[in-house]
């Protein structure tokens, strides 16, 4: 089949999970990056696993939370997944990367389509499924996270003109440097509160002086 | 007081506000006198749910949180350490320190009879017969049938026991013990004169046992048993062994540790007719090798006379002798709990030489702290350290495995929940006692918390009780439970008393309940859990029971929606019949609207190329 590869920039997710190895040389050739559908696809993760936390069948979520609470999940996605562009971006501007921060957004938001896929069709089928079929369930979750990782690996391939080993390397020090980050953002927090609390005492040191 | 007292009787009548009395006052001091009746039926209410006990009733949901429940147990009354009298209202020597209480239904019809002096201040009842017991010296002793059943108590610091009726009214106690005539040692004398095959050596021993336990005459024939006593009795166990009553204590001799202790057979007259001691096997040694004292902690014994006894210094489980008292191994031993040290000895194996693995601390199972025996047979044991991870309540098999691993068992947590929200909040239940009823429940008694934990056979909580404190239905140190008739005797140490909890209305409702449940009857249970749902529909094991209720009546959207959240087990069963009628009655609908998005999607695709093809075309 032969593809114009004029796409419009929403049609790039659905050509590169079908594509996932030269699709994006494609995407970079194309300069297909369009930080609007990646950012829905980033609130479409979100959404897409508070609604699997909430609508999976009781026998699959027995850790059903009693208090919802949406905050967690907005970290463990979101969040977690701007830091996950900021680390990969920091490391390899340091390591000949050609992938810019746009580059990196873009390919990372468009390779977590078939773990999207995967987990609403899991939160459809587990509310039809028993335990012991649970097989099924296990094997599309692996299926999806699998084609998502795959996809994950040679976008950043892609992206930064790495060689596979190089690319590997990459993402494995990646998740280092999240690690970095997250740690010097708790530690900014906390000595953020620290200096706030000071001035807070100081503050009401004041108001008992002078009232 | 008129309003506090109108208030009380509106709240009995209709257990709410809204009183009509209010509105014949004036209407400037309404305000003020119904904020004072609601403030009265606020204290009325509030001191009425915890007036009659010290604790809360509660229970554990789905996710392990707390929640109130109805109480299944009250105290019902408190029998403090000087509150056993002798029967002329003369004062016994008060309980003190005791660690074991027994109660014990006697099976036979005939009841057990007991000689007691005429003088003795003990009575039980009428004497049904007198009899002249020693002609030389005219001394006459009445006799008494005792049918009821009795409560025996180790008075451990008294270094005797005492025995009651289930109303505590004393009906002997047993201090100083004498040999019978029919003594263990007795019977071996006889077989070593008739074949003589015993060696010089244990005919020495043999002479020696008799001598010590018996007044022997110049032709070593027997006089009288000589008389001993009681050093620490820490256990009891009571059974009535071929028609015969049998009373096994474990005298832990605690004064000199170093010393044996030994377990005392004996009758309700305090005549010993058998002695188990340290056994004088290469076996009977602790893990590292020495040899091993015997200082029995609690004993009990089984349908075929083999008795077991727990040594608290031996880790490798219950010591076992059989009825004619040969030590015949350990059974029932805890697993080792996998700590990160035994892991790491674990892979030490490989690395370190032999020499230095030897001389590593190894890691051994922690010894169970009370056991019971259920109708069947079946050994539970309980233990109590806070870091055994594994066998904290076991049901023993005849190969000596538990049994409350496994499959459905494993994920019972005995004892306090352990919270998976709140970090650092962790099982801290230190389990001292344990006893199964008749039905099959296991009731644990826990030191730590003074709590009373009431499961089904299968593991289901039903109900939580006692606490820690000084009120009544509250405990210092628990350390002794039984249960005798929908009634749990707990022993306190400390207080040196027994507490007595009674089942309450709704514990009868959710036994009776149970009851059907345990069978498999579902649909019989139904109108008993409606009963305990109307009451407390909370009450965690009601939803499912009435869900199985529910599945077993084919209702199985009705049994899904109390399945939720209560039973993944239940809910699967249900959900599995539902599914398939479901697609039973609905099979025509589906295939219609399968067929239909096939073709749509055939249809779609066709007309799409066709439409491709056009513009191309143009």
């Amino acid at each position: 089949m032969v593809y114009d590869l004029q796409l419009p920039a929403w049609k790039w997710p659905f050509y590169l999970v079908r594509h996932p190895f030269e699709g994006f040389e494609d995407l970079r050739w194309k300069k297909g990056y369009n930080m609007k559908v990646a950012l829905v696809m980033v609130l479409a993760f979100f959404i897409t696993t508070v609604v699997q936390a909430r609508a999976s069948g009781f026998l699959f979520n027995q850790e059903l939370p009693k208090i919802f609470n949406v905050v967690p999940y907005f970290s463990m996605t979101v969040l977690l997944f701007f830091v996950w562009v900021i680390g990969n971006w920091s490391l390899c501007t340091l390591f000949d990367g050609e992938g810019t921060m746009k580059g990196i957004c873009c390919v990372s938001a468009y390779s977590l389509f078939p773990y999207m896929i995967s987990m609403l069709v899991f939160t459809v089928t587990s509310n039809i499924l028993l335990e012991r079929e649970a097989g099924f369930l296990s094997f599309i979750m692996v299926l999806g996270v699998g084609w998502a990782v795959l996809m994950m690996i040679s976008g950043m391939k892609a992206v930064h003109q790495y060689s596979v080993p190089k690319t590997l390397l990459a993402l494995l020090f990646t998740i280092v440097a999240m690690v970095i980050i997250l740690f010097i953002l708790v530690l900014l927090v906390s000595l953020g509160q620290q200096i706030y609390i000071f001035f807070y005492t100081i503050y009401t040191e004041l108001l008992f002086r002078f009232t | 007081m008129f309003f506090k007292r109108k208030a009380k009787e509106k709240m009995n009548a209709k257990g709410g506000l809204g009183s009509p009395d209010v509105r014949i006052l004036t209407a400037k001091s309404t305000k003020i006198i119904s904020a004072v009746l609601l403030l009265t039926i606020m204290a009325v209410t509030l001191s009425s749910a915890t007036a009659d006990q010290p604790f809360t009733p509660y229970g554990y949901d789905w996710w392990d949180d707390t929640y109130p429940i109805q109480s299944g147990y009250v105290v019902d009354n408190v029998i403090a350490a000087d509150d056993i009298v002798l029967n002329e209202g003369a004062k016994m020597k008060p309980l003190r320190k005791p660690e074991d209480v027994f109660v014990f239904d006697n099976p036979n019809p005939d009841g057990v009879i007991i000689e007691l002096h005429k003088d003795s201040p003990l009575r039980v009842g009428d004497p049904y017969d007198t009899i002249l017991a020693d002609p030389e010296s005219n001394e006459w002793v009445n006799r008494y049938q005792i049918t009821q059943p009795m409560i025996f108590i180790a008075d451990t610091g008294n270094n005797r026991i005492v025995v009651t009726t289930l109303d505590f009214e004393l009906i002997t106690i047993l201090s100083t013990f004498t040999y019978r005539e029919d003594y263990r040692v007795q019977n071996f004398i006889g077989a070593s004169e008739h074949d003589g095959t015993l060696s010089d050596a244990a005919k020495k021993a043999y002479w020696e046992e008799a001598e010590r336990v018996f007044e022997l005459d110049r032709d070593k024939q027997f006089i009288k048993g000589k008389t001993t006593t009681l050093d620490t009795p820490r256990g009891i166990y009571v059974t009535d062994f071929q028609g015969e009553l049998r009373i096994y204590i474990a005298d832990y001799n605690g004064g000199h540790i170093k010393d044996n202790g030994r377990v005392v057979a004996a009758d309700l007259t305090g005549g010993v007719w058998m002695e188990y001691h340290c056994p004088d096997s290469d076996t009977f040694v602790l893990e590292d090798g020495k040899k091993a004292t015997f200082n029995p902690s609690k004993v009990l014994i089984d349908n075929a006379g083999t008795v077991y006894a727990i040594v608290p210094t031996i880790s490798r489980g219950a010591v076992m002798f059989s009825e004619d008292g040969v030590f015949s191994g350990f059974f029932g031993g805890n697993r080792v709990t996998q700590t990160a040290e035994a892991v790491m000895n674990y892979f030490l194996r490989f690395i370190l030489p032999d020499e230095v693995m030897r001389n590593r601390t190894k890691p051994v199972p922690v010894t169970f702290e009370n056991f019971t025996l259920d109708n069947d047979q079946f050994l539970y044991t309980v233990t109590m350290t806070r870091s055994a991870g594994v066998d904290v309540v076991s049901k023993i098999n005849p190969k000596g495995q538990n049994i409350f691993t496994g499959n459905a068992y494993d994920d019972i947590t005995w004892g306090a929940a352990t919270n998976p929200i709140s970090f650092g909040r962790e099982n801290f239940s230190q389990m001292v006692g344990i006893s199964v009823d008749e039905k099959g429940d296991i009731f644990l008694l826990c030191q730590a918390s003074g709590q009373i934990f009431q499961y089904d056979k299968e593991g289901h909580l039903l109900f939580i009780f006692g606490g820690r404190g000084e009120q009544q239905g509250t405990f210092s140190v628990p350390i002794g439970i039984d249960v005798y008739d929908n009634t749990v005797y707990v022993l306190d140490r400390d207080k040196s008393s027994v507490t007595i909890f009674k089942m309450t209305e709704f514990g009868e409702l959710v036994a009776s309940a149970m009851k059907m449940f345990e069978i498999g009857d579902y649909a019989a249970s139904k109108e008993p859990w409606e009963e305990v749902m109307r009451r407390d529909a909370n009450y965690y094991m009601a939803n499912v029971g009435m869900g199985n209720a529910m599945l077993s009546l084919h209702e199985y959207e009705v049994a899904l929606e109390y399945f939720h959240s209560h039973s993944a087990v239940g809910y699967e069963r249900a959900f599995k019949d539902y599914r398939t009628a479901y697609i039973r009655d609905n099979f025509n609908m589906m295939l219609a609207v399968g067929l239909g998005i096939i073709i749509l999607l055939a249809g779609g695709s066709f007309a799409l190329k066709v439409i491709r093809k056009r513009k191309n075309n143009a």
